[in-house]
C-alpha cells in the first residue's frame, strides 16, 4: 500500500532533515551503533508528546464525558439518556484502546489498569461479583472510597457495560434503576479519576516523562537509548500479541466448534471490533508518529515500512468487521475473514520481533528477553 | 578432537514421537566439568551438554523453545523442558548411544520449564500448570519407567517456576511466582492486580506443606522465581517485580528454613542495574559467592553468600544463564557467549551443572 508507505516517509521526514544536518544518518556500521542518542531520544520524545500524552488526554477527556453522561441519566432516566450514556461509553472504549498499548509508566501503579479494564475474566469471576450486585445478593457500594476497596472487577469498564448494556439494563430509564445508575455513576467516575492521574502524570514536563525521555546513567528508569528502543518495540510486540492473544483468539477458536463469542471484550456494547480496530490504531499511531522506521539502517528499512503497511490493511480488515462476535463467527465468510486477520497480527509480530529486532541489534529476536 | 551427537526428534511435534539420528558417540571429556543449556537458533530450538570451554558434545533438537535442562546426581539423565506454556520434555541418556526419550504432561497440565531430581535419581520432579483451575503442581516422573508420570501434589500457590531438593534429600523448596497464566491466552499474565508469590517448602514424600513464606502486601507484585542454595543451607531466591519502573523493590530474598525471608539489600547503583528483573540464580557453595544475572540489564552481581555484600558487578549484554565454573561462574547470553565461547545460538536462561 503506497499511501502508507508515504505516510511514513512524511512521519519521518523532518527527523531525517534534523540528522542530515547532523551528519548522523546511518551508514553500514554494526547495527546497534546506528541506534544514535539523537535519534533514539527523538523516538521517545514524539512517542510521549504525539502518542502517550494526546492519548490520555483523550481518554481523560472522554471518560469525563462519560461521567457526566451517566450522572444526567442517573437524574433524568430516560431511553434517550441511556442512549447518550452508552455513546459516551463507547467513546471512552475508543480512546482507552488506542492508549491501552501502554503498559509501562504510571498505568503499572496502583492496579491502574485492571482497575480499568479487568480483562480476560477467564473463570468468570468478575461477572459473578458484578450479577451480586445487580441481583442484590451484595450491596452497591455508596461512594467512591468504598467502591475503591471492592475487587478491581467491580471498578472499570467491563462493569460499568455490564451495568449499561447487560441483563436488567432497560431500568436505567426509569426511576426502578436508582440503585444500578448510581453504582454506574461511581464506576464512571471511578475511571475518569484513573483517566485524569494518568494524563496529569504524563503532561507534567517534569514528571515521568522526562524520565522516559531523557535516558541516563542515573536515571532509574531508562538508562541508555538502547533500553528506550527496546521499551518501544516492546510495546508494539506486546501490543501485537495482546489483541490477537487476550482479544481475537479469546473468542475466535481454532476451529468453529471452539469459538466462544459470549466471552469477547465488550460485546454487550458491540464495541469488540471497534476496540481491535481502535488497539491496532495505537499501534500504529506509536510505531509511525515515534518514527521507529528511522532507527533502521538503510537495508533493513524496508522491515518499517511493511509494518505500516501490513497495521493498516489489518486495521482496515478490522473496522470492516463490524458485526457482533456471534453475528461474525455464525457466516463462514466473516469467520474467514476474522482467521485472516488473526494471521495478519501473527506476521506483524514475526516482523516487529524478529526482523525489526534484529536489525535494531536484538540477534535473538525482542521476544527472547521475555520474562520467565 | 571431541565429536558432537546431534540427537533428533524427527517429528517430535507431531506427538513426540519418531526419535531418530544418532551420530557416533562423543568423546567425552573424562574429569571435566559438563554443563547444559536450551538454545534457539535461526527459529530452530534444543539443548546441548557442553563442557567448559564451550565445546558442544552432545545437541537435542527440541520441537519448540525450551528453558532449562534438570540433571541427575550421577551425570547419567539430562532432560530438557520446554518454556511454558510448553508440554513436552526429553531426556537424554549421557551414558549410552540410545535414542532420547520424550515425554510430556497430561492434556491439562504445562511444564513452567525447571525439574528436579529425586536423591536416588529414581523421579524427577517438575512444576507444572494446573491451569484450568490457576493452580501449581508439581509432577512426578519415574526414570525406570521412561519418565512415565506416576502422580503429583500441589505447589501450593500460582506458577511454581524453579525448585530445588534441601539437604534433607526430602524436602522441595518451590518459588511460586504468583502470576495466574492459561495456554487459552498464550503468554500473557492474567492476574497482576492480585498476584500471590510465595516461596514453600514440601515435604516429598507426603506431599504436604511445611512453610510457605509470602511477601508483604506492597511486595504483592514482587514475582519470586529463581533459587538456589548456599552452603549454609540458606535459599536465595531472585525475583521479577509487575509494578511500576520507578519501585525499588528488594530483588534478592535469602530463605532460611525455619526462619522466613529476609531481603538482601543491594547497592542503590546495583539494583537499579538489574532493571527490576532476575532471570537466574546460581551458587558456588565452595566459594561462598552467589551469582544473579539480569538480561534485561544487561549485568550479574556476584555476593558474598556470607556477608550478603556485592562482591562485583559483571557488564554484559543479554546475559541470563549461570553456573559455578571452578572458582567463579559461567555465563551465558542470548548473544551466544558461553563462558569465553561464543557460539551461534542464543542460549536461554539457565545453565545447569552435570555432576560427572
Amino acid at each position: 500500500m503506497a499511501g502508507s508507505r508515504d505516510r511514513a516517509c512524511q512521519k519521518v521526514r523532518p527527523v531525517l532533515a534534523i540528522l542530515l544536518l547532523m551528519g548522523l544518518v546511518p551508514g553500514p556500521a554494526e547495527a546497534a551503533k546506528r541506534s544514535t542518542n539523537a535519534v533514539v531520544s527523538e523516538i521517545m520524545t514524539r512517542a510521549i508528546e504525539d502518542f502517550i500524552q494526546p492519548g490520555y488526554a483523550r481518554f481523560h477527556e472522554a471518560s469525563t464525558k462519560l461521567s457526566d453522561t451517566v450522572e444526567t441519566l442517573c437524574t433524568t432516566p430516560s431511553a434517550k439518556n441511556l442512549g447518550n450514556a452508552h455513546a459516551a461509553f463507547a467513546d471512552t472504549v475508543r480512546t482507552w484502546s488506542r492508549v491501552e498499548i501502554i503498559r509501562f509508566g504510571p498505568v503499572t501503579g496502583e492496579n491502574r489498569y485492571e482497575r480499568i479494564l479487568y480483562y480476560p475474566d477467564r473463570r468468570g469471576v468478575g461477572l459473578r461479583q458484578i450479577q451480586s450486585l445487580t441481583n442484590g445478593v451484595e450491596p452497591y457500594p455508596d461512594t467512591l472510597p468504598q467502591l475503591e476497596r471492592k475487587s478491581v472487577a467491580l471498578q472499570g469498564l467491563p462493569a460499568l457495560e455490564y451495568t449499561l448494556y447487560g441483563a436488567g439494563s432497560e431500568t436505567l430509564t426509569t426511576t426502578e434503576g436508582t440503585k444500578r445508575c448510581s453504582y454506574a455513576g461511581l464506576v464512571a467516575d471511578n475511571i475518569a479519576e484513573i483517566a485524569g492521574e494518568l494524563d496529569v502524570a504524563w503532561a507534567n514536563p517534569e514528571g515521568v516523562s522526562r524520565l522516559w525521555m531523557n535516558p541516563g546513567s542515573d536515571n532509574p528508569v531508562i538508562r541508555d537509548n538502547r533500553e528506550a528502543l527496546v521499551e518501544m518495540l516492546g510495546v508494539v510486540v506486546h501490543g501485537i500479541e495482546m489483541v490477537r492473544d487476550i482479544r481475537l483468539k479469546a473468542f475466535l477458536g481454532e476451529t468453529p466448534a471452539e469459538d466462544r463469542p459470549n466471552v469477547a471484550i465488550y460485546r454487550r456494547a458491540g464495541e469488540t471490533m471497534a476496540s481491535i480496530a481502535a488497539n491496532l490504531e495505537g499501534i500504529r499511531s506509536l510505531f509511525e508518529n515515534s518514527g521507529m522506521t528511522l532507527v533502521l539502517p538503510l537495508e533493513s528499512r524496508e522491515t518499517g515500512y511493511t509494518i505500516s503497511t501490513e497495521l493498516d490493511e489489518a486495521i482496515v480488515l478490522a473496522q470492516s468487521l463490524r458485526e457482533t462476535p456471534a453475528e461474525l463467527l455464525d457466516d463462514p465468510a466473516s469467520r474467514a475473514q476474522l482467521a485472516d486477520l488473526r494471521n495478519r497480527l501473527a506476521r506483524i509480530k514475526t516482523l516487529a520481533n524478529q526482523d525489526y529486532g534484529n536489525a535494531v541489534g536484538l540477534t535473538a529476536g525482542f521476544s527472547f528477553a521475555d520474562g520467565d | 578432537m571431541i565429536m558432537t551427537r546431534r540427537l533428533f526428534l524427527g517429528t517430535a511435534t507431531a506427538g513426540l514421537a519418531g526419535l531418530s539420528g544418532l551420530l557416533p558417540e562423543p568423546a567425552l571429556a573424562a574429569g571435566k566439568d559438563l554443563y547444559a543449556a536450551a538454545w534457539m537458533q535461526n527459529g530452530g530450538a534444543g539443548f546441548s551438554i557442553l563442557d567448559g570451554d564451550g565445546a558442544e558434545l552432545i545437541t537435542v533438537s527440541l520441537p519448540d523453545r525450551g528453558h532449562d535442562v534438570a540433571t541427575d546426581g550421577t551425570g547419567r539423565w539430562a532432560v530438557g523442558f520446554a518454556r511454558r506454556p510448553g508440554t513436552f520434555a526429553v531426556a537424554v541418556d549421557r551414558t549410552r548411544d540410545s535414542a532420547p526419550i520424550a515425554f510430556s504432561t497430561p492434556e491439562d497440565r504445562h511444564f513452567f520449564g525447571h525439574g528436579v531430581f529425586s536423591p536416588d535419581n529414581r523421579l524427577l520432579y517438575a512444576t507444572e500448570n494446573d491451569f484450568d483451575n490457576a493452580a501449581g503442581m508439581i509432577g512426578i516422573y519415574d526414570v525406570a519407567a521412561g519418565f512415565s508420570r506416576i502422580g503429583e501434589f500441589p505447589s501450593y500457590g500460582i506458577d511454581p517456576h524453579e525448585l530445588i531438593l534441601m539437604p534433607d534429600g526430602k524436602t522441595l523448596c518451590i518459588a511460586n511466582g504468583g502470576i495466574e497464566t492459561h495456554p487459552d491466552f498464550g503468554r500473557a499474565k492474567l492476574n497482576l492486580a492480585s498476584m500471590e508469590p510465595s516461596v514453600v517448602f514440601v515435604d516429598t514424600g507426603s506431599g504436604e506443606l511445611l512453610e510457605k513464606h509470602t511477601p508483604p502486601p506492597e511486595l504483592f507484585r514482587l514475582s519470586t522465581r529463581h533459587m538456589d542454595i548456599d552452603a549454609q543451607g540458606n535459599v536465595w531466591v531472585g525475583c521479577q517485580y509487575e509494578g511500576p519502573e520507578t519501585d525499588e523493590p528488594p530483588l534478592l530474598l535469602r530463605v532460611t528454613k525455619g526462619e522466613g525471608y529476609k531481603p538482601v539489600m543491594l547497592p542503590d547503583e546495583a539494583r537499579h542495574g538489574l532493571a527490576n528483573y532476575v532471570g537466574s540464580v546460581a551458587a558456588n557453595r565452595a566459594e561462598h559467592r552467589l551469582v544473579i544475572t539480569s538480561p534485561h540489564g544487561n549485568c550479574a552481581l556476584v555476593i558474598d553468600t556470607v556477608s550478603g555484600n556485592l562482591v562485583k558487578k559483571i557488564e554484559e549484554a543479554n546475559v541470563c544463564g549461570a553456573a559455578a565454573q571452578g572458582a567463579g561462574f559461567l555465563l551465558s547470553s542470548a548473544n551466544g557467549d558461553f563462558g569465553r565461547a561464543k557460539l551461534g545460538r542464543s542460549w536461554d536462561n539457565h545453565i545447569a551443572r552435570l555432576l560427572v
